[in-house]
């Protein structure tokens, strides 16, 4: 038995198709690279369920191939992912009154169903709080299904596809050309550029990225211009 | 634990503090930090321009073919996304495009 009416079901999958096809490719990019370094569909479950996160995840592919330490997948994380504390920060005052849906809320907060709840356009007779759940819902699970399909399709592939990885680099790419076509001011996302070659220069490729992401974390917590906003 | 479980759990506990940590302190009266507040607005952004150097951390711009691949799939992904703001064309096209350089071309 579904706890969400036919009609908020209906509803809701016309809202989140759209996250569905992003989802869809974006998932098996992921679980078929998981699958080239070497990974399964048991790692690829607990991180699509757990950490929850496209950008992170495919970060992961990287630091887990470099054999990264704990403390570094922690720190990097907490760089990629600062995004999730401005959501949640907004969306404290909304989400005060979900009861027992709260932790599950808060866990699938994720840019796509920020977007969604954001615009809140929740049909006539529905709980808000059940369309926010149900949106949240249907998103995770786009994503749990289409990266354990794409680590499916990735061993049927018994080769190693030279460069696939590049997508990585043009998912991040993209999400930056993104923020900067919204940003009036560019200097953090040039800041982001710029520190981190001069790390790799100085430091090395192997060396470079945890004190990069401290002086970068110090600059951007002490950056003022924008205050006012 | 496997490394990659290890890796896993600290990252899941990152994500989550993210996630969680405003409802914890915030759901009062209590004033955010305005560190905090600067951090959730601008290190998205730099977070991404790390991501894209610690991804080309590894390209040889000193020999052959300097890089060439790596800077045409890029400059494809950021042209397309400007035109189209599709961001499945940049990605897989892009990702495409350098596929067919350094499998078929080079």
């Amino acid at each position: 038995m579904s706890p969400f009416s036919e009609k908020l079901r209906g509803h809701t999958f016309k809202k989140t198709s759209p996250v569905l096809t992003g989802y869809f490719f974006l998932g098996i990019g992921f679980g078929i690279l998981l699958k080239q370094i070497g990974y399964g569909l048991f790692e690829c479950f607990l991180m699509s369920v757990l950490i929850y996160s496209g950008s992170m995840q495919y970060a992961a592919i990287g630091l887990l191939s470099a054999h990264v330490s704990m403390a570094s997948a922690f720190l990097t994380t907490l760089m990629v992912n600062a995004r999730y504390l401005f959501y949640s920060l907004s969306l404290v005052e909304r989400y005060r009154n979900t009861g027992k849906r709260k932790p599950y809320l808060i866990h699938s907060i994720v840019d796509e169903a920020y977007a969604l709840i954001c615009e809140n356009d929740c049909p006539p007779g529905v709980e808000k709080e059940d369309y926010w759940l149900a949106v949240s819902l249907y998103d995770h699970l786009y994503w749990i299904f289409s990266t354990m399909l794409g680590v499916l399709l990735g061993s049927l592939i018994s080769f190693e596809i030279k460069g696939i990885d590049f997508v990585m680099t043009a998912l991040f790419v993209t999400i930056f050309t993104d923020q900067w076509m919204k940003a009036e001011d560019h200097l953090p996302a040039l800041s982001g550029l710029i520190i981190p070659v001069l790390f790799l220069i100085v430091l090395g490729r192997d060396r470079f990225l945890v004190p990069a992401m401290l002086v970068l974390s110090v600059f951007c917590a002490f950056y003022r211009k924008g205050d006012t906003k | 634990m496997s490394y990659a479980l290890k890796i896993i759990l600290a990252m899941t506990l990152a994500t989550e503090l993210l996630r969680f940590l405003p409802f914890l302190i915030f759901s009062g009266d209590r004033p955010i930090p305005l560190s905090l507040v600067r951090l959730g607005k601008t290190l998205p952004a730099a977070a991404m321009g790390m991501l894209v150097i610690y991804c080309l951390k590894d390209v040889a711009w000193t020999v052959m073919p300097f890089g060439i691949p790596e800077l045409i799939g890029c400059a494809f992904t950021v042209i397309s996304y400007r035109l189209t703001k599709n961001n499945l064309i940049s990605i897989f096209g892009g990702t495409l495009l350098y596929l067919v350089i350094v499998n078929f071309i080079l």
